[in-house]
């Protein structure tokens, strides 16, 4: 731009001249703005960060910078404040609003002994906290510095526009002398030649090709992020809008990862009473399945009319409740016990129950699938992908059933962490053999998990999702794009906006190109003016950074 | 961003004057021409183009 402004002031060509880089600069401040204002999005994100904190020293409440606030200390956190570090309430009870980290607008009732995360908002109770992380490892910290580092990973389109970029602008300046030189030599008027070259520069200006991709990415992650999806780069925003096979975790990700007792069978005893000699005979035990017995049973456990609670390894436990001998446990201790059981064709752990040694009922105890996982999977399938596959370390009849309840295409069971790896480096390698089948083929796979144990799973995998990852350090550091909140229609969402924002990315790549290689020409043969030029390149420039603005409002 | 916008406008302002009128004597003209590019380019004197 500077060569053609100055080459048009040595030639006399003064509106030229000026105006060329006026409307350059019109040009870029209008590029400066969007930016700006692409950025702001995520930067809103920035405004989660709390200013204050209210800590309780020597009795007296004292107003500090969060940073200086210690774990163990208690902080107040008065109605309308922003939390302004994790910990747990050891005092009041309230509504939060959680909207900016999980873009949930429903605000979440807390009270004594739930943890709360920086970032949120009290809504309406005084909230007394003990602080249980310093504020450089709260979650808000770690949102954060996840969302400032998210523009330094590139899409290959990014990387591709700025290597174009490099080589490029030579080239164009080149031509450009060979457009001064060549022509003069052979047919005269350098004065004109000279002209049409240094419109040639002004023209060929690549300014809106390599602002409009980091615009269009900015725009795609900043609006992931305001609905709560953490997207870590460019290059996980474009990995994800190819995804065809998604590989889902089964515990914690597409089921609730508690266990409940789903069903009573009782045979010559009320389900109420089975029930409540089931929890007596388990409330010593802190075994997940006698906790949720327990949680069953809901009502507190009179320890005077137990006795007698013998475990048996393996097998169940024994006990005399209210005088009657109870036996609670597997098959095999009805078939040790000489118990003459009926067998249950039910999916998930079944507890077998057997009073004063007469089969008394079975109790299902399973994990149970998220409300809105079916729709998601669903939808997603429907939409976007093209395979579902599910990872888990339980049996394969419990795996099974959960598959067909939830129509997913391929399940593996019965997998150990490690296994679930190689399970997943598998599915990408055949997922490359078909890529060289068929060379248009560069779908990606992704992996969801709940992130804690699913790290390595989470990091093999084209792009490696973490669902419910508030709170979670280890979630936030696998992945490469993090769901705040548990609800699987997210990763249809994220997809969403990934797609949409590549289909604008491409869109002002092709329109860029098209429009500057047409009056490139028009400029070389003498048709087009310098005038007309600048206003190709600001309008190309214009154009496409309006172009952007779909994706935000999206 | 509103000193850039500032410094736009009152290159604009000479730029529109100088194209519009045609002064006597003419390097007027050109005078205003080059203190409209170099405002312009105050703006850009940290960035490279």
């Amino acid at each position: 731009m500077s060569i053609a402004t100055i080459g048009a002031f040595a030639i006399g060509e003064f509106p030229e001249a000026v105006a060329v880089m006026l409307f350059y600069q019109i040009g870029e401040l209008l590029q400066d703005y969007a930016v700006d204002k692409s950025k702001a999005s995520i930067k809103s994100l920035l405004n989660i960060r709390p200013d204050y904190a209210n800590v309780k020293r020597n009795n007296e409440i004292i107003k500090v910078n969060p940073e200086e606030v210690n774990i163990e200390e208690t902080i107040i956190v008065k109605p309308g404040e922003r939390i302004p570090l994790d910990g747990i309430i050891i005092n009041g009870k309230s509504m939060i609003d959680t909207s900016a980290l999980t873009g949930e607008s429903v605000p979440r009732s807390v009270k004594v002994q739930d943890e709360v995360l920086s970032g949120c908002i009290n809504q309406n109770g005084l909230l007394e906290v003990k602080v249980t992380k310093k504020f450089k490892e709260s979650t808000v910290s770690k949102m954060l510095e996840l969302v400032q580092n998210a523009s330094d990973k590139k899409a290959k389109t990014e990387n591709f526009i700025t290597k174009f970029a490099k080589i490029y602008t030579p080239v164009v300046v080149l031509t450009a002398v060979i457009l001064a030189i060549i022509p003069t030599i052979i047919f005269g008027n350098f004065t004109q030649w000279l002209y049409r070259a240094l419109s040639f520069l002004v023209v060929s200006c690549p300014c809106a090709l390599v602002i409009s991709i980091p615009l269009g990415f900015f725009a795609g992650i900043g609006r992931s992020a305001k609905a709560g999806v953490l997207i870590k780069g460019g290059n996980y925003l474009e990995a994800l809008s190819k995804t065809n096979t998604i590989v889902f975790d089964k515990t914690g990700t597409l089921t609730q990862g508690v266990f409940e007792v789903q069903s009573i069978n009782a045979f010559n005893i009320s389900k109420e009473e089975l029930l409540k000699l089931v929890a007596h005979a388990e409330s010593y035990s802190n075994h997940p399945i006698a906790n949720s017995i327990k949680k069953a049973y809901a009502k507190e456990i009179n320890n005077s009319i137990i006795s007698n609670i013998q475990e048996l390894a393996g097998l169940g436990i024994e006990a005399t409740i209210q005088e009657k001998n109870v036996l609670v446990g597997n098959e095999k201790l009805m078939l040790q016990k000489n118990i003459n059981y009926v067998k249950s064709k039910e999916v998930g752990t079944i507890l077998y129950v057997a009073i004063n040694k007469e089969f008394a009922g079975t109790i299902l105890i399973s994990d149970k699938i998220k409300e809105n996982t079916k729709a998601a999977l669903n939808s997603l399938k429907q939409h976007y992908i093209a395979k579902t596959v599910m990872l888990t370390g339980d049996k394969k009849e419990i795996a099974e059933d959960v598959a067909k309840k939830l129509e997913i295409d391929e399940v593996y069971s019965e997998l150990l962490p490690d296994e679930k790896v190689k399970k997943v480096e598998e599915l990408l390698k055949s997922k490359n053999k078909n890529k060289n089948k068929n060379r248009s083929t560069n779908k990606t796979l992704a992996f969801v998990g709940d992130g804690i144990n699913d790290s390595p799973a989470l990091a093999v995998s084209d792009v490696g999702i973490a669902m419910g990852a508030l709170g979670s350090d280890a979630a936030i550091e696998a992945a490469d794009i993090v769901i705040m909140t548990d609800d699987l229609s997210k990763i249809e969402t994220a997809i969403k906006i990934s797609k949409k924002t590549m289909r604008i990315v491409k869109r002002n790549i092709a329109f860029s190109i098209v429009v500057k290689i047409a009056i490139l020409i028009l400029t070389a043969l003498g048709i087009s003016n310098m005038w007309q030029a600048v206003f190709a390149d600001v309008g190309v420039l214009v154009l496409v950074v309006l172009g952007t603005g779909p994706i935000a409002r999206f | 961003m509103k000193k850039d916008i500032t410094k736009i406008v009152i290159a604009l302002i000479l730029f529109i004057i100088s194209l519009t009128i045609s002064f006597n004597p003419s390097y007027i003209n050109t005078f205003l021409y080059i203190a409209s590019y170099i405002i312009v380019r105050i703006r850009n004197s940290n960035k490279s183009n």
